[in-house]
């Protein structure tokens, strides 16, 4: 059995531990309610603007933008993979590099977030872009900024499709990764859900607006998985710290309990010695 | 006259939604005013103010560039940004509004480091933080005695 001393000292590793584990619990927790809005707030933008492209679609039938044609010969995909800057966050970002993963041979990566960025460059993948330091509610601005680069790659050929590796917030004990196709865009799913007939003036020109449109849901949709994926991470984290809490909790009764029997066999020991002292005097 | 339902919507909240006599809005190729029974039109819009015109009142909102789709008994804006004007951060939109102009004076003084695009950058965001303001309706002067701007 291990000394009392050294049982003491690792019971009190373990609460040094455990303070930083429930600290880091509480941050994440706090963040989590200050963002979580930020995932059903952006709802109803994404579902006009996809009803406006279903309008537009529906409207004219044969629309020759590049960003719904599909490319005649496959290339190679691009991915944008979502993930955080810091670890401590259970499945969390190991899960999304996996989903990445899946995306097709020789994929060109663009990364959000230092896990990311550190696995693919590391294994010697093709990382093309990369974004650290994400801020806790981003912001369109970073999402423009993405997508310009993604955009610049499909329109000069070195991608044939852009794919973005999210994680979808569903409840703070649900999160799943999601690798969705954002370019060509599929025409076929706007087609149904516009409204037939409607006639529409456009100012300045169908092509116009759609030149308009078209990149500015690619961006939405970035900034849909920026969103999702930072408010999982926070969801994340919190769970994990809150595992981890609890864990320490565990190991430390179980050390007070070894504590407490090597005490008491000292104890005993000392009195044996004294009461077999006693007994050899006599 | 009849009213029609008004949508302004931003990727991160949805601003008004509400019925509305008239809406002029900045479209990119000139302001547009639609009434009820408007032929559907589909725009983009630029950055801009667009009035919301309700009994006597007026409502301006600051738009930071975006979409206008047109039906005949709704209108759905889909806005960048977006700002009611009494929701205007005046202070800080004179902020942007210096630092933009800061910055374009540093390039045009041949400042460092500085490319086209961010000068781009830098007259959009002087655009929208003058939009603001203007929404905010103040001028962008500095005038003594602040609080009157509230009013």
């Amino acid at each position: 059995m291990e000394g009392l001393r050294e049982i003491k000292r690792r019971i009190r590793s373990i609460h040094s531990t455990q303070q930083i584990t429930r600290a880091m619990n509480m941050v994440a927790a706090a963040k989590l309610r200050k963002t979580q809005h930020l995932v059903t707030a952006i709802e109803p933008y994404v579902s006009n603007i996809e009803e406006l492209i279903g309008d537009i679609t529906k409207a004219n039938g044969n629309l020759g933008h590049q960003f719904f044609r599909q490319k005649s010969e496959p290339g190679r995909s691009g991915i944008i993979v979502i993930t955080g800057d810091r670890g401590l966050t259970g499945g969390h970002n190991s899960n999304i590099i996996k989903k990445a993963l899946e995306g097709g041979d020789s994929p060109v990566f663009l990364c959000v977030g230092r896990k990311g960025r550190d696995y693919f460059v590391k294994r010697g993948y093709d990382v093309r872009a990369e974004y650290i330091g994400l801020p806790d509610e981003p912001g369109i601005r970073q999402a423009k900024e993405i997508s310009e680069n993604a955009i610049e790659l499909f329109e000069g050929g070195d991608i044939s499709e852009l794919y973005v590796a999210y994680t979808e917030f569903i409840t703070t004990v649900e999160r799943k990764p999601h690798l969705l196709r954002i370019l060509p865009i599929d025409k076929n799913i706007f087609m149904k859900n516009g409204k037939a007939g409607s006639l529409f003036l456009y100012e300045p020109g169908v092509e116009g607006v759609l030149n308009k449109l078209l990149p500015h849901y690619v961006e939405i949709q970035i900034y849909r998985g920026l969103v999702e994926s930072k408010v999982s991470e926070f969801a994340a984290r919190m769970m994990a710290m809150d595992t981890a809490t609890d864990n320490a909790d565990e190991m430390i009764e179980k050390l007070t309990l070894d504590f407490n029997r090597a005490r008491q066999a000292e104890i005993t020991q000392e009195i044996s010695e004294i009461v077999g002292g006693a007994e050899a005097l006599k | 006259m009849g009213q029609i339902n008004l949508d302004i919507v931003t990727p991160e909240r949805r601003v008004f939604q509400g019925q509305v006599d008239m809406i002029i809005a900045p479209g990119s190729e000139g302001f547009l005013g639609i009434l009820p029974s408007h032929t559907p039109l589909i725009t983009s819009l630029r950055i801009g103010i667009a009035r919301i015109k309700n009994n006597d009142e007026q409502i301006k909102v600051a738009i930071g560039g975006g979409f206008m789709e047109v039906q005949p008994d709704k209108i759905i804006i889909l806005a960048n940004t977006a700002e009611l004007g009494n929701e205007i951060d005046i202070s800080r939109a004179r902020a942007a509004k210096e630092r933009a102009e800061e910055r374009i004076a540093t390039f045009e003084n041949g400042g460092v480091a500085s490319t086209e695009f961010d000068l781009l950058r830098a007259r959009t965001s002087l655009q929208r933080a003058l939009t603001r303001l203007k929404a905010a309706d103040d001028d962008g002067t500095w005038r003594p005695g602040e609080k009157g701007l509230e009013e």
